[in-house]
């Protein structure tokens, strides 16, 4: 409990941090979602390491996400958009940025292989332009909505 | 010899079609969201996919079609079994005075009962505002708005893995409106719990 208050203290600081010195919170990649969900093997990996995933792990920009035979992943970004994949899947998260004040709207992933499932949040509400997903095959603009999108090596 | 090996193109044949029916990358429309939702593909973002239940390979410059229920349930299954809860929104539109009304009361219990509901709560409170005045300002207004309201939730003993306050100031309406227009309803503070 006073762990979880002293967390909560930090994010806190944090936050303020950020309000008052944005360029000093550049060199830190700031989360911009979390693993909601984990089943088998499903694994992160951030500036090349390679962990298993685990709830409640933040996600920068940058990572990929991807899961074994068995695996299954879901995740939250900040704008509320819902990504989750079944097996064999891998998808990297090229750029993520929702600060409508500042009128930064993009979501851009790359899905090599496997299935995703992808339900949009204000990110497309905002700009149906937002969100894209680049596959090996050609780029799947989303505007809106849920989209489930099977990429096959 | 001839009518085995003619046996095994044929089987090979088989397999190439059904293959390459099977194998193909695609994308399908789940959800429209009341008309919302859809997918551009193409360079030009010029096939476009609009239709609940349609789906359209990737490559090439194929039509929609209807994707079929085994199909859906055969690829995606998995990955729509794998879908964590999904967020929930509240929407608050704190009185000028800065007392919460009961309305405001009812929304903050909620937000604390959607949290204690998750393992990892991520909690972000975002303060917005119409259009009436600058914009810079406007971003001010939303953050002291917001930070009145995560104020709140803390004195009522909100515990979350992460909470963030931000404002979106006047780039972000609930109800679309032209520049320099007051609209109470665009006034608000949203909190969303994932």
């Amino acid at each position: 409990m006073s762990c979880l208050n002293n967390y909560m203290l930090r994010v806190f600081s944090l936050v303020a941090a950020v309000w008052i010195a944005p360029a000093s919170a550049e060199n830190l990649p700031e989360p911009v979602g979390h693993v909601a969900r984990v089943e088998g093997a499903a694994y992160i990996s951030s500036r090349g390491y390679t962990n298993a995933a685990k709830v409640g792990q933040a996600i920068v920009p940058g990572v990929a996400l991807s899961t074994g035979a068995e695996g299954a992943l879901g995740v939250i970004l900040g704008d509320g958009s819902v990504l989750s994949f079944g097996p064999h899947s891998e998808l990297t998260l090229d750029d993520y940025r929702f600060a409508p004040a500042a009128d930064e709207l993009r979501l851009r992933a790359t899905l090599n292989r496997g299935t995703l499932n992808l339900i949009t949040g204000d990110m497309a509400r905002l700009d149906p332009q937002a969100v894209a997903v680049e596959t090996p095959e050609g780029r799947v603009g989303v505007r809106g909505g849920q989209v489930l999108m099977k990429v096959t090596p | 010899m001839k009518r085995l090996s003619l046996t095994k193109t044929l089987a090979l044949l088989m397999m190439a079609a059904l293959g390459g029916c099977a194998q193909h990358s695609y994308v399908m429309l789940a959800d429209d969201a009341n008309g919302n939702g859809g997918v551009m593909l193409g360079d030009e973002g010029q096939r476009l996919l609009e239709t609940s239940g349609e789906g359209m390979a990737i490559a090439g410059s194929g039509q929609p079609y209807v994707v079929s229920d085994m199909r859906r349930k055969t690829d995606f299954d998995r990955a729509l079994a794998a879908q964590p809860a999904l967020p929930e929104r509240f929407i608050l539109h704190p009185a000028s005075s800065g007392e919460p009304d009961s309305a405001t009361e009812q929304l903050l219990d909620g937000i604390l009962l959607a949290a204690r509901h998750r393992n990892y709560p991520v909690v972000t409170v975002i303060g917005h505002t119409d259009t009436l005045g600058h914009r810079a300002a406007n971003e001010q207004v939303g953050l002291r708005r917001a930070q009145a309201i995560a104020e709140l939730l803390r004195a009522r003993g909100l515990e979350a893995m992460e909470l963030h306050v931000e404002s979106h100031g006047e780039r972000n309406l609930l109800v679309a409106t032209p520049d320099a227009t007051a609209e109470p309803r665009n006034r608000r503070v949203e909190v969303l719990v994932r």
